[in-house]
This record gives structure tokens, C-alpha cells and sequence, in this order.
């Protein structure tokens, strides 16, 4: 196949801030609308990903259950989960009477903040970054993990018993899986050499022999498959999802959430899948690595990106409606005694890798 | 023979206690023992410790206005013979009061409020002689037959409130230890009436220490609606459906036990087609039972697929409910002296359509429940019931089964046609809550080997009648009746009293899962959260039937 | 389902056995009517070209987002579940079982309400954040039905918390559960934002 630039087309950020310039804006103010802008934009992503996701979340385990999932709002229920969030802001906003309200208040932003926070590193496609940190990694497990503060505050500012122990949950939970996460994005580091999202993403470009892409996954199934196990703790998903496990306490941290928080919540929850998912492409799928057509050469690596990151949040999905809930001490046992030692492991394998592969490439 | 031996135990009886009591043997060779108020704690003490009545079966009272008195009943039981017993205890009307058995049997706890709420039987000893269905404030004891004030008000706020903020009495105290400050660490969580794993409107107040369950307090009553009062105003036939709404998931089995129960009081023999008919609808319902109780235990670990996977073959049960008397939860078909009507000729077809695709599915659950790592770690080893616990608390159905005990009435007091049919009664090992999960699949399997030979008997018995005739307005002579099923939640008995009239004097339903339920917070405690949910979910708690 | 009564043990008293008004909790069928006719002149709103596309969009969204509380209360919860699950599926209107009534909009009010049980639901129906609607699920629901003679019982729920759509049957089948909710959808298409009373 010819090689096609994939890096021309929209490279928005000179193009943008060099039209702002052009207007008479000075440089200072045309960074600072173009970032707020991108803030928006983000926000916009996440709200827009949430909505399908929920939609694929119903559809998906309708299907799986025998069911059909929404079919009546909208053709093929397109339109339920605009219609649900719609409705859920015009419901009543309750702040019982006696929450620490700051905290109550605060809590479901900052959720919200610390999964839109994520977006910013996700190399949709080569040129569509938001900011392409030296340190995009451990910026993302900084990010993923202030998200266990918001929880915390929401069960703590609820005053309700659920809420509280659902918060202790989630933070015991995020606490313990932060390690061995981190531990298994090591690997893809380590082989890239770089923190750098962008940079991990070129790192697995062209192929093996010509037929296996370079992807880390290759290098790092047990990588893969540990980060994917934490992302689904991380993200409070079956078999994790004790936090707000409704058989044992009602919603969680969210029980005593109405209306926009709520939905706040509901979004954080279903961005920080994706983002979860997202991460994983890019550190072992190959990131938007792909076949590219000529036909709008620019699309296709953000296409391939979704394509993967939506399959991963798929098997999420799949492992949410066929599996059930861990105990609260067998999440733990399995986090700290299965787990960690297995990513320590994986980090003898890929120091291995890597020594393998300066020996052979050079 | 069982009179035989009722009689010679009646002897050793008279001999043993003189003149306190006055034995008389009944029809169905069941001995029954009067005995008066001061010698009964020793008659009873003396039957469970020296002639092995290791369980109190039922204990309820009837009050015989008449006669100025109200009679409070213990029915004893021998699970090993299996042997009966029957101790009733005459109170004056106006003081009623006897003493407490809960010393004896820690079952008779909420027997005996029961018996208090419903009759002011005041249990002289009692740890906890408060009202357990009603509300305190409630005025007056509904069961007296003098009782009028039935139009009430609700209460104002919502009852139990005060009784939970008496404390706990739990053996692992855990509250003295100190965090530090030297605040006691406990914390009350109240799961109910609204939650959505407790299975309808129970209430379990639990006491916590992290995720540790130190206590727990059962509540009951939210859904007491007073059936078996309100039988006693309606015919003996319209009692029927009421005993549908008992435990709602098994109506079929209900209705068995009350039509049999008053087949054997007004002495109505049923056709043999009719009681073919019967088991194979009591063990389609106890399929259909058990098939709810594995989704919940699904649902109550986190697992909701397995729970529609479920319902899919509950749906085609309920279709098959649907053939036969038009009704998909709650069918109301048996009939005293029968069933409503015969088989539509389609619902055989159907029925072997279903069985045959029914293997298949048990294997579905199988492969996507019982084989997940996790369930079985959610399960196996948690909560552990002993043979002395279940004793103990009159533990009965699955659960007893699961603490190995070898006690089905199907094979103990064979009822209906059981004894013509080949099944085996599963047993665990354990106690534990894999058991009570492993145990239903297994007796799924039995049912419908029983279904399979109802089937072949029934085309074997061909065409004929499947009602008796029965008077219109059925009046029983006076005397009263007994019989215990095996329902899908446990040892279902019903009593029933005729005082000759058109309806009936006394109807007591013996609740297996009421008895049952009380002694959750002896397996939950030291467990976690997640493993009372797990451990309830065995119990199959229908709260229909426990409140009544 | 008509009962004949052989024997009947009870005074013929009032309906909840109280004087109309008396009480804080119940409040007597006959007044029902009126409140009813209130309630439907309060509805009729003059929509204008401002309020007349909002009230089409909102109201749209807030029928097609119906999330029941998980709240069972007898027999008819049985049927609720099997009206939520695969054979029938309510989820294909969008109907999803909320476990907190905090993000709940319909509380199914799904079998006998007992008088032990009248102040838990009165405080779970207050919990809901509004606009929040009832449905009086069964006979028992709508006015005790075969228990209403009970001395425990609440002959309907509407006596301690007002209800939008009553759906008969003991217990209903799932299709007229289904059937119900599409009554309340049509309802809340009638409703306007300025008008909206709770």
C-alpha cells in the first residue's frame, strides 16, 4: 500500500491561534481561547462518548440478556439516552438537609473534572492532541486516581451509611489497583522509553516481518491483561463494582444524588471506561496505528483509535453482564496477592524485552 | 403402625407424667397431650430432652371463646423417626399466661410473640415479648374472635425505631473495643423494607464494625396483611386464593397444602386424576420456585444475566400455569375435592416440549453461574449451619437439607401420591451457602424426574374425573385437621379448626421461612456485607409467607 | 375480586374508618374527585410559541426516561420484575429500575400496602426528587383489594401518597404494567412546565 501522510489535515492548533493572530488578537489571549476552547471541546467529547456509551451499555446487555434494550425513543432507541439526560436535568436537585455541603456539592465536578482531565493526553489521532505531555502517563495515573477523592467526598458528605461505605470502598479499591496499574503501564514505558503518550503511540508503528504490527500487546499480554483487570477496578465495573453494588448498597457513593449530579457521576463513570480503554489502546493496541486509505487520509487514524478503544470498552461491557461482584476481602487478596506480584513479574519481562531487542536491533 | 406406636408412646406417657397430662391419640395416629399451664415448661422440657423431640415444629394458639379459653398449641417434631407430637395448653381467657419455651427451643422466640401479637398470650420468661407483626400502639390482639377495632390508623412514624435503638446482644462484642478515642465503633446500617436485595419488604437492622457484621436484627411485618384472620371470615373455598398471596412464588404448593388440609377435615376422598394432576403442578412450581431463588442468588452476588436467563424458563412455566387455569402468578386452581378443571389437551405437548429443553438450560446456568470462579468464591465456606443450628431454630426445606439432615416430607410423611414416585432427596455437606445454591439446582433435577413420571401416570390413569363432588356450601364437622408439604421453601403446614360452620374457626398456616428467617443473625454474624446478602439469598426469603 | 362475606365481623364505618379531613395521613375518596378536577384546571395552561416547543421537548424527554424505584412491596413486585425483564422488557421504552429513590421519577406502588409499611412509603415517596409520579400496581394497591377488610391493611395507597396511574389485576399481567406506563406517558406529555404542580 502507498504510504500516506497521515499528519496533514486538520492540525488545528497553528492554524487556529495563526487565524486568531491574523484577527489582531494578541498571542496571549489567542493561546488561552484556543485552550478553553479545547476544554470545551473535550467536554463536549466526553458528553457526547458518555451518551453513546450508555446507549451501547443497554444495548449490549440487553442483548446479552435476552432482551432487546431501547428500541422506542428515537429509531432504534437512538435517542433514549438524550432523552434521559434531558429529563435528568429538569429533575428536582435535592441536597438533603443535613450532608457537609461543600463536599456534596463539590464532589460529583470533581469526578467530572478528573475523568475529563484524562481526555487531555489521549492521542486520538497524530495530530490531535490535546496537550502531549512529557509526562502523559503518569499524568493520566495522577488524573485517574483524584477521582477516588471525589467518590470519597460524596460518600462522606452524603451522610448516609450507603454512601459512606460505598466511598470507603471505591477508595480502598482505587488505592490498591493505583499499583499494580501503574506497575503494568511500566512495561509499555519501558519499551517505548518515553512517559509521553504520543510518543508510546509512534513507538508502535510499521511491523514485524511485515505482517505483526508492533504492538506492545505482543510484548506485554500479561501487561495488557493487568492494566485491563485495574482499569475495570479503576473504574468501579464488574467484577469491581463494589463501590456501588446494588444488591448490597443501593447505588454507592450516589445514593443520595439526584438530577444533574447524578448525571454528572453517571458520565464520569461511563468517560472514565472509555478513557480507560482509550489508555489501553494507546499503550498496547498501537493507538490509532492502522491501515490508511487515501480517501480522507487524516480520519483514518482516529477512526482506527476509536475502533479499538470501543472494542475494549465492549469487552467491559461483556465482563459486566456475565460476571458478579467480588467480596470486599477478595478484591483485595486478588489486587495485592495476585496482582501486584504478576506486574512486578511483568516488569522483570519487559526489562528483559528491552535488553532482547537492543541486543538484536541494535 | 402409627397409631400403633402413638399408642404404646401414650402409655409411657401417662406413666411418665401422671396425672399433669391427659394424652389422646388422634385419627391420624398423632398423639396430642393437654396439659396444664404450671406443668407445661416441664412436660416440654422432659419431651425434648428425654423422648428426642429435638424440634419445635409450629407452636400457635386458638381461642376457643366458647369455652372461655385460649389453647396454646406446640407441635413437636422428631425429624429422625419422623415423629409428631402435639402438646396443647389450655389459658384462661382473661390472664392468659404460660411460660416461655424459648429456653427449650430458641425457635419459640417469634412463635411466641407471634402468639402474643395475635392473642396477648403473655410468654412468662420471654427475652423479647414485644409485637413482631404489628406495630406497638396497636389496639387489641386481632386472632381473639371478640376483636373489633379492625379500621385503625397507620402509625405516625415508622415503628421498630425505638426497639432498634435498645442495642444489640450479639456474642462477639465487638462495640467495647475502642477505636482509639474510646468511641465505641459501631455502626447501624438498616437494610429495608426498601432494598433491593431483600427480597420484598424485610428489614434487617445490621450492626457493623468496618465491613464485619457484629449483629443483626431481623424485622418482620411489613407485609402482614392478616390472612389467616381474614380466612376466618370468608368460606372454606374462598380461603384459596388467599393462600396463593402467601408465598406468591409457589402458589400451586400452598394451595395443596390448604386443600389437603381440608380434604382430610371434612373427609373428601379426590380423584386420582385430580392428585396426578396436583403433584406434577406442585413440582412445576417448585421448579419455578427454585429457579427464582438461583437468579437471586445471582442478582444478590452482582450478577443480573444469569436472573433474566432465569425468568426466560419461568416464563414458559407461567405459560404453562396460564394453559391450565388462565392464571401466570398466582393460579388459585386446586380446588377442594380436585382441581378447577381438567387439562387443556395442548398442555401436554407443551409441557414435554419443555421438559425436554429444560436439561439444557440447567446447563446454561451451570455454565454462566455455577461454574464462575467468583460465585463459587462468593460462596463455598460462607456461613456454616450446623445440624444443632438448624435443630435449633426448627430450620426446614433446602437449608435443613444443606446441613445434611435427611428431611424431605415427601419421603418422611409421604403426602399425596409421593409414594408412588422415584426421587431422591439431595443432601449437602456443609451447611455452607454454596449448598443451599447446589441443593436447588439438584432438586430441580428431581422435580423433574417426578414431573417425567407424572406424566407417564397420568396417560397412564386416562381420562376421568378431576373434581369430587362437593357440597356447595362446604360445612366440616367440628374438629380440627393438620398436613405438612414439602414446599420449595420448607416444611409448609397447614391447620385447619371447624367449628362446624360454613367457615373455617382457625386457619394456621405453619410458615416455614417466618421459622427460618430467625435464625439469620446467627449465620450472618462475622461474615461481611456482601456474604449476608449471599447467605439471605438462601433463605429464598418470600415475604409474602413470612409475615402472612 | 368480589368477595362475599359469610360473617362479617366489622362495623360499617367510613372507608378508612375516619371523618373526611380528619388526620394527617388519609385523605377521603370523595374529596378525590374534586382535587381531581383542581388538578386538571390547574393543567390547562395557555402555551404560547416560547413554552409550546420547551414544554414538547421536555415533556418528550421526561416520558421517555421514566426510571422506576426498585421498590416491590408483594405478589405484584413478581410481576413488575417480569415486566422489566426479557420476555417483556420495559427497557425498551426507556423504563430502567433506579435502586435509590433519589434518581427514581415513578414509584410502583406494586402490592398490598400494609398500615406497618404506610409510613415507609410515605417517606420514600417524599426521598423522590420531583416531578415524580405513582402508579397503584394491583387491586391491593388501588384499594386493599382481597385484603381490604384486613385490620393491617391500607385500602389504597392513594389514601397516603397520590397516585397517577392505577393498573388493576391481582396481580396485573406485565403487559398491563406495560399499558400503564403508557398511560403515564401520555399524561406527561399533557403536563407544561409552568404548570407542573410537584
Amino acid at each position: 500500500m502507498e504510504r500516506v501522510d497521515v499528519t496533514q489535515g486538520l492540525n488545528a492548533y497553528p492554524v487556529i491561534v495563526g487565524w486568531l493572530q491574523g484577527c489582531g488578537v494578541p498571542g496571549w489571549l489567542a493561546e488561552i481561547l484556543y485552550r478553553v476552547g479545547a476544554g470545551l471541546l473535550v467536554l463536549t467529547l466526553i458528553a457526547t462518548l458518555a451518551l453513546v456509551l450508555v446507549y451501547m451499555l443497554r444495548k449490549v446487555m440487553g442483548h446479552m440478556q435476552c432482551r432487546l434494550g431501547p428500541r422506542v425513543t428515537g429509531p432504534f432507541g437512538l435517542l433514549q439516552t438524550v432523552a434521559d439526560a434531558l429529563k435528568l436535568m429538569q429533575k428536582e436537585d435535592i441536597i438533603p438537609a443535613r450532608v457537609d455541603r461543600p463536599m456534596f456539592i463539590l464532589a460529583p465536578y470533581l469526578v467530572f473534572l478528573s475523568c475529563g482531565m484524562i481526555f487531555m493526553v489521549l492521542p486520538l489521532s497524530p495530530t490531535w492532541i490535546l496537550n502531549d505531555l512529557e509526562a502523559g502517563v503518569l499524568y493520566f495515573v495522577a488524573f485517574g486516581s483524584l477521582a477516588s477523592f471525589g467518590l470519597l467526598m460524596a460518600g462522606w458528605g452524603s451522610n448516609s451509611k450507603y454512601s459512606l461505605i460505598g466511598g470507603m470502598r471505591s477508595v480502598a479499591q482505587v488505592v490498591s489497583y493505583e499499583v499494580p496499574l501503574v506497575l503494568a503501564l511500566l512495561g509499555s514505558v519501558m519499551l517505548a522509553g518515553t512517559l509521553s503518550t504520543h510518543e508510546i503511540v509512534l513507538a508502535q508503528g510499521g511491523t514485524w516481518f511485515g505482517c505483526i504490527p508492533r504492538w506492545f500487546i505482543f510484548l506485554q499480554p500479561l501487561g495488557f491483561v493487568i492494566y485491563f483487570l485495574c482499569g475495570l477496578a479503576e473504574t468501579g465495573q464488574t467484577p469491581f463494582d463494589l463501590p456501588e453494588g446494588e444488591s448490597e448498597l443501593v447505588a454507592g457513593y450516589n445514593t443520595e444524588y439526584s438530577g444533574m449530579r447524578f448525571a454528572l457521576f453517571f458520565l464520569a463513570e461511563f468517560g472514565n471506561t472509555f478513557a480507560i480503554a482509550a489508555m489501553a489502546t494507546t499503550l498496547f493496541l498501537g493507538g490509532w496505528h492502522g491501515p490508511v486509505l487515501p480517501f480522507l487520509p487524516w480520519l483514518w487514524p482516529f477512526i482506527w483509535f476509536m475502533v479499538k478503544a470501543m472494542a475494549l470498552t465492549f469487552c467491559m461491557m461483556w465482563v459486566r453482564s456475565t460476571w458478579l461482584r467480588f467480596r470486599i476481602d477478595q478484591m483485595m487478596d486478588f489486587g495485592w496477592k495476585i496482582l501486584v506480584p504478576l506486574a512486578l513479574l511483568n516488569i522483570f519481562i519487559s526489562a528483559g524485552e528491552v535488553a532482547a531487542i537492543r541486543w538484536i536491533g541494535g | 403402625m402409627k397409631t400403633q406406636d402413638a399408642e404404646k408412646r401414650k402409655t409411657v406417657l401417662t406413666k411418665r407424667f401422671g396425672e399433669a397430662v391427659t394424652p389422646t391419640v388422634d385419627p391420624d395416629g398423632v398423639l396430642e397431650l393437654v396439659v396444664a399451664p404450671p406443668q407445661a415448661p416441664e412436660v416440654l422440657k422432659t419431651l425434648h430432652e428425654e423422648y428426642d423431640f429435638h424440634q419445635l415444629h409450629d407452636l400457635t394458639a386458638v381461642d376457643y371463646i366458647k369455652d372461655n379459653q385460649i389453647t396454646v398449641l406446640y407441635r413437636l417434631m422428631n425429624l429422625d423417626k419422623p415423629d409428631m407430637l402435639v402438646v396443647k395448653v389450655p389459658l384462661d381467657r382473661s390472664q392468659p399466661e404460660v411460660a416461655t419455651a424459648t429456653g427449650i427451643w430458641p425457635a419459640a422466640n417469634w412463635l411466641e410473640r407471634e402468639v402474643y401479637d395475635y392473642f396477648g398470650v403473655k410468654f412468662v420468661g420471654h427475652p423479647n415479648l414485644t409485637r413482631i407483626m404489628l406495630w406497638e400502639g396497636f389496639d387489641g390482639h386481632p386472632f381473639r374472635k371478640d376483636f373489633q377495632a379492625f379500621d385503625q390508623a397507620p402509625p405516625d412514624i415508622e415503628p421498630h425505631e425505638a426497639y432498634l435503638a435498645s442495642g444489640f446482644e450479639g456474642p462477639i462484642d465487638l462495640r467495647d473495643v475502642g477505636n482509639g478515642n474510646g468511641a465505641a465503633r459501631k455502626l447501624i446500617v438498616n437494610f429495608g423494607p426498601q432494598h433491593p436485595s431483600m427480597h420484598g419488604v424485610f428489614r434487617a437492622a445490621v450492626e457493623l464494625d468496618g465491613e464485619t457484621i457484629v449483629d443483626l436484627k431481623p424485622i418482620v411485618g411489613y407485609l402482614h396483611r392478616g390472612l389467616e384472620k381474614l380466612a376466618e371470615m370468608r368460606t372454606w373455598a374462598q380461603v384459596i386464593p388467599y393462600t396463593d398471596r402467601t408465598d406468591y412464588l409457589a402458589a400451586m404448593n400452598n394451595n395443596h397444602a390448604y386443600v389437603l388440609a381440608v380434604e382430610k377435615l371434612a373427609g373428601i376422598e379426590v380423584p386420582l386424576r385430580a392428585e396426578i394432576i396436583r403433584v406434577l403442578m406442585c413440582e412445576l412450581g417448585r421448579i419455578h420456585s427454585h429457579l427464582m431463588a438461583i437468579g437471586c442468588f445471582g442478582m444478590d452476588t452482582g450478577a443480573l444475566t444469569p436472573f433474566l436467563y432465569v425468568w426466560r424458563e419461568r416464563e414458559k412455566i407461567y405459560d404453562l400455569f396460564e394453559m391450565v387455569c388462565g392464571g401466570r402468578l398466582l393460579t388459585t386452581y386446586f380446588r377442594i375435592g380436585g382441581v378447577a378443571r381438567d387439562l387443556p389437551p395442548e398442555f401436554l405437548p407443551r409441557l414435554k416440549k419443555f421438559l425436554q429443553e429444560f436439561p439444557k438450560c440447567i446447563e446454561q446456568y451451570n455454565n454462566i453461574l455455577s461454574g464462575n470462579e467468583i460465585f463459587q468464591m462468593r460462596l463455598r465456606k460462607v456461613a456454616h449451619l450446623t445440624r444443632e443450628v438448624a435443630l435449633k431454630y426448627s430450620i426446614t426445606g433446602p437449608m435443613l437439607r444443606a446441613a445434611g439432615v435427611n428431611y424431605d416430607v415427601r419421603k418422611a410423611d409421604p403426602y399425596s401420591l409421593y409414594s408412588k414416585f422415584d426421587f431422591k432427596v439431595p443432601l449437602g455437606k456443609n451447611g455452607d451457602a454454596w449448598d443451599f445454591y447446589w441443593l436447588r439446582v439438584l432438586e430441580m433435577w428431581q422435580s423433574m424426574r417426578i414431573v417425567n413420571q407424572a406424566i407417564e401416570y397420568l396417560e397412564e390413569v386416562g381420562p376421568g374425573p378431576v373434581l369430587a363432588k362437593v357440597p356447595k356450601t362446604l360445612k366440616p364437622k367440628e374438629g380440627e385437621a393438620y398436613v405438612h408439604i414439602e414446599s420449595p421453601k420448607g416444611d409448609l403446614g397447614c391447620y385447619v379448626v371447624s367449628d362446624g360452620g360454613p367457615n373455617p374457626y382457625r386457619f394456621r398456616w405453619r410458615p416455614p421461612l417466618f421459622i427460618n428467617v430467625q435464625s439469620l443473625p446467627e449465620l450472618v454474624r462475622g461474615w461481611k456485607i456482601a456474604d449476608f446478602i449471599a447467605i439471605f439469598a438462601g433463605y429464598d426469603a418470600v415475604m409474602g409467607e413470612v409475615d402472612r | 375480586m368480589e368477595v362475599e362475606r359469610i360473617e362479617s365481623k366489622m362495623p360499617e364505618k367510613g372507608e378508612a374508618g375516619r371523618a373526611p379531613g380528619e388526620g394527617p395521613l388519609f385523605c377521603v375518596r370523595d374529596h378525590l374527585q374534586m382535587a381531581n378536577d383542581e388538578v386538571l384546571k390547574r393543567m390547562t395552561v395557555h402555551r404560547n410559541a416560547l413554552i409550546a416547543p420547551l414544554d414538547l421537548v421536555f415533556n418528550w424527554a421526561r416520558k421517555s426516561s421514566i426510571w422506576p424505584v426498585t421498590f416491590g412491596l408483594a405478589c405484584c413486585a413478581i410481576e413488575m420484575m417480569a415486566a422489566s425483564l426479557a420476555r417483556y422488557d420495559l427497557d425498551r421504552f426507556g423504563v430502567m429500575f433506579r435502586a435509590s429513590p433519589r434518581q427514581a421519577d415513578l414509584m410502583i406502588v406494586a402490592g398490598t400496602l400494609t398500615k406497618k409499611m404506610a409510613p415507609t412509603l410515605k417517606r420514600l415517596y417524599e426521598q423522590m426528587s420531583s416531578p415524580r409520579y405513582v402508579l397503584a400496581m394491583g387491586s391491593c394497591a388501588i384499594s386493599g383489594g382481597p385484603f381490604r377488610d384486613s385490620y393491617s391493611v391500607v385500602p389504597g395507597a392513594d389514601l397516603v401518597i397520590p397516585v397517577d396511574v392505577y393498573v388493576s389485576g391481582c396481580p396485573p399481567r406485565p403487559e398491563a404494567l406495560i399499558e400503564g406506563i403508557l398511560r403515564l406517558r401520555e399524561k406527561i406529555m399533557k403536563e407544561s412546565v409552568v404548570s407542573r404542580g410537584r
